[in-house]
């Protein structure tokens, strides 16, 4: 009941956009909800709490906060959670500069929003990825993303005043495309908006602003909004804003003009400011959050993403290298049955690790699939070697039998498997290589073998 | 969504030139794909979308199906056997012959809803949900593999999978029957939804598609 209360009373902070109180209430409500076990609702908290630190300007703490709520997603994260990690990730990459991951972590958010109809955050999101793509000039892209985000705004009935988040993206898209027009528009609704509240977008509004006039060619008034925007950011000691004035001011010389040219850069300068270590937070690889194989994937180092097996395996390809595509798949219906979900999970367990033990005696590297079955690429092994490693992994797998009242059961083993040499050379490639392994395996399971040879 | 397809798992013969120009609308117009629900992201969503994308641009006399993969693949290709019975109103059949990028637009959000349609309904009875989930495993990779005549000293064909096919596909034309007027609703629907997305980032649709008073 309490967590509840104090949960219900962040959202209503958050929704009014008080974000320094979130932060004092987030930094009780949290520590409760983890000693509680409630991990639904500290994922919750994190979530107010990396928003907040991330619209004050507080980006250490934002990296601090972001660190943990993702290892807390990636263990507990449901859907909703994970929609809102990626956004929040988005603009940690932004902040470190690397827009490419941004724009990747952004459109994930986008697909979860779709799939969960939160309207609110696949308008800010489309905002933040058209900033983030006129940033790397795909300027067609952006501008589908910002046409997109007006449509799916015009559509929303009722909308919650956070999603003047995506405003600061949009006025930064109007603004590098110099579109005074609907810069002006936006920045009208964005400031009746937040009237009267005490936010920190006046100092982000001027940043944009001051883009948007040295666009247009107007350096007097862009100094201006500059000068305005660095004393503010000052105040605020937001140093990722100040470091972002001082390179236009740099890029385009408006040193001379710019008042506090010294000032700025003696502040960055004492700031001793550690540069985020982005790779703390590094799995936005999106099956590291599917339920079967998060475990496994942490456990074993060796136990690689899909994205990266596919790349791994492209280029061996590409260099003429010659490899075996090697697919199990453990039939385990009757024992849990007969022994339960989790004996069963543990069960499987022991067989990876089997597996795991033999496998990387080659040169090879792991794909889970599920709990049940799994891939593996294995290079440079000549066939007697190759079938040498199946006998092997036959006699160890069936000596892992379960016992039971009714006596010993053995757990149905099947694998699949493909030379890249016996597919045409045109044809081997990731896909085609995983689909024969996958039709070989299913010939074994159907003929209940260990495996078939052609 | 996935680009890496073999245009061989294609239900219609198509140009490298044809394959080339989707794959390379997945990329362009990638924001528009993100409707697509994310834990379904599949090798075979792809195709079916690259087909429903061929069919409706095409006219069925400039059609030639795959008959080979009419056998693989029985339920998509009942499926597109559905969609070319449903009514598409006629100026936007007409812009959909000039205009890929909206007959693209259409695909993903025909798929989409079709999908999303026939998975509640397949879910109404406990039996055919496990079917059709059962079938759904099978949608990470081609299936032309499972065919392939070195396997017929083992099976002629695979029987397992062929039957599951079969089932499914038995439960669509039911479901098809049934619900004929709500099918055709949500096709409808679904092509309202694409044209106006479309409207709203490239323009009016009759700007060029001959939009009929």
């Amino acid at each position: 009941m309490i967590i509840s209360n104090q949960i219900e009373h962040l959202k209503n902070l958050y929704k009014d956009l008080k974000f320094l109180e979130v932060i004092q209430f987030g930094t009780i409500t949290l520590p409760i909800t983890l000693q509680e076990k409630r991990y639904d609702d500290a994922l919750i908290c994190y979530q107010y709490l990396a928003s907040a630190y991330y619209e004050n300007g507080s980006y250490e703490n934002f990296h601090v906060v972001m660190t943990e709520y993702e290892k807390l997603c990636l263990t507990y994260g449901k859907d909703e959670n994970k929609m809102y990690f990626y956004y929040l990730y988005s603009l940690l990459q932004v902040i470190v500069r690397d827009f490419d991951a941004a724009v990747e972590a952004t459109k994930k958010s986008i697909k979860y929003a779709h799939f969960l109809k939160y309207h609110d955050l696949i308008v800010v999101n489309y905002y933040n990825i058209a900033a983030q793509l006129v940033h790397k000039k795909e300027l067609e892209k952006a501008r589908i993303g910002m046409s997109l985000a007006k449509f799916y705004k015009n559509n929303i009935c009722e909308s919650n005043i956070t999603i003047v988040r995506g405003y600061i993206g949009a006025l930064y898209y109007f603004a590098t495309m110099g579109n005074n027009e609907e810069f002006q528009e936006v920045k009208q609704v964005f400031l009746k908006l937040i009237k009267d509240r005490q936010t920190f977008y006046d100092a982000k509004i001027s940043f944009a602003e001051a883009i948007l006039t040295l666009n247009l060619g107007q350096l007097e008034e862009s100094v201006i909004f500059f000068e305005y925007a660095y004393l503010r950011f000052k105040e605020q000691q937001n140093i990722m804003f100040l470091i972002n004035i001082e390179e236009y001011i740099n890029n385009f010389n408006l040193g001379d003009k710019f008042q506090y040219t010294k000032e700025l850069r003696e502040i960055i300068k004492n700031s001793h400011r550690k540069p985020l270590d982005i790779n703390n937070v590094k799995s936005v690889l999106s099956d590291l959050f599917e339920d079967d194989t998060s475990t496994l994937s942490i456990k074993y180092p060796n136990v690689i993403s899909k994205e990266l097996i596919v790349q791994h395996v492209e280029h061996a390809l590409q260099n003429n290298e010659t490899l075996y595509c090697f697919h199990w798949c453990f039939i385990t219906d009757e024992i849990e049955e007969l022994f339960g979900k989790l004996f069963v999970e543990q069960l499987l367990f022991t067989l990876f690790e089997t597996v795991y033990h033999f496998i990387f005696k080659h040169n090879a590297e792991v794909n889970v699939l599920s709990k049940n079955e799994g891939e593996a690429f294995i290079r440079g092994i000549s066939e007697s070697e190759f079938f040498e490693l199946l006998m092997e992994l036959e006699e160890k797998l069936q000596s892992k039998v379960v016992h039971s009242k009714m006596g010993i059961l053995e757990v149905p083993i099947h694998f699949g498997f493909i030379h890249s040499n016996q597919l045409p050379e045109k044809q081997a490639s990731y896909e085609q290589l995983t689909a024969h392994a996958d039709a070989s395996l299913y010939y074994a399971k159907s003929h209940g073998q260990l495996y078939i040879y052609n | 969504m996935q680009a890496k397809l073999d245009k061989s798992d294609c239900m219609f013969l198509i140009s490298d030139e044809k394959l080339n120009q989707f794959q390379q609308m997945i990329d362009e117009l990638d924001l528009f794909t993100l409707v697509l629900p994310f834990v379904e992201e599949s090798y075979q969503r792809s195709i079916w979308i690259l087909d429903i994308w061929y069919s409706i641009s095409n006219e069925e006399i400039n059609r030639i199906s795959n008959p080979e993969n009419t056998m693989i693949y029985p339920y998509r290709n009942s499926i597109l056997g559905i969609i070319k019975t449903l009514p598409i109103k006629r100026y936007i059949q007409l812009a959909l012959y000039e205009n890929e990028r909206l007959a693209f637009l259409c695909a993903i959000y025909i798929y989409n809803e079709l999908d999303d349609f026939i998975s509640k309904k397949m879910a109404i009875k406990e039996e055919v949900k496990e079917n059709f989930d059962a079938l759904k495993k099978y949608s990470n990779k081609s299936l032309r593999p499972f065919f392939d005549s070195k396997y017929i000293e083992y099976e002629n064909y695979p029987k397992k999978l062929a039957m599951l096919q079969n089932t499914v596909v038995n439960e669509l034309h039911e479901i098809h029957k049934k619900y004929e007027i709500p099918l055709s609703w949500t096709f409808e629907k679904a092509i309202d939804d694409a044209s106006k997305v479309y409207e709203a980032v490239f323009g009016l649709i009759n700007d060029w598609g001959g939009r009929v008073p």
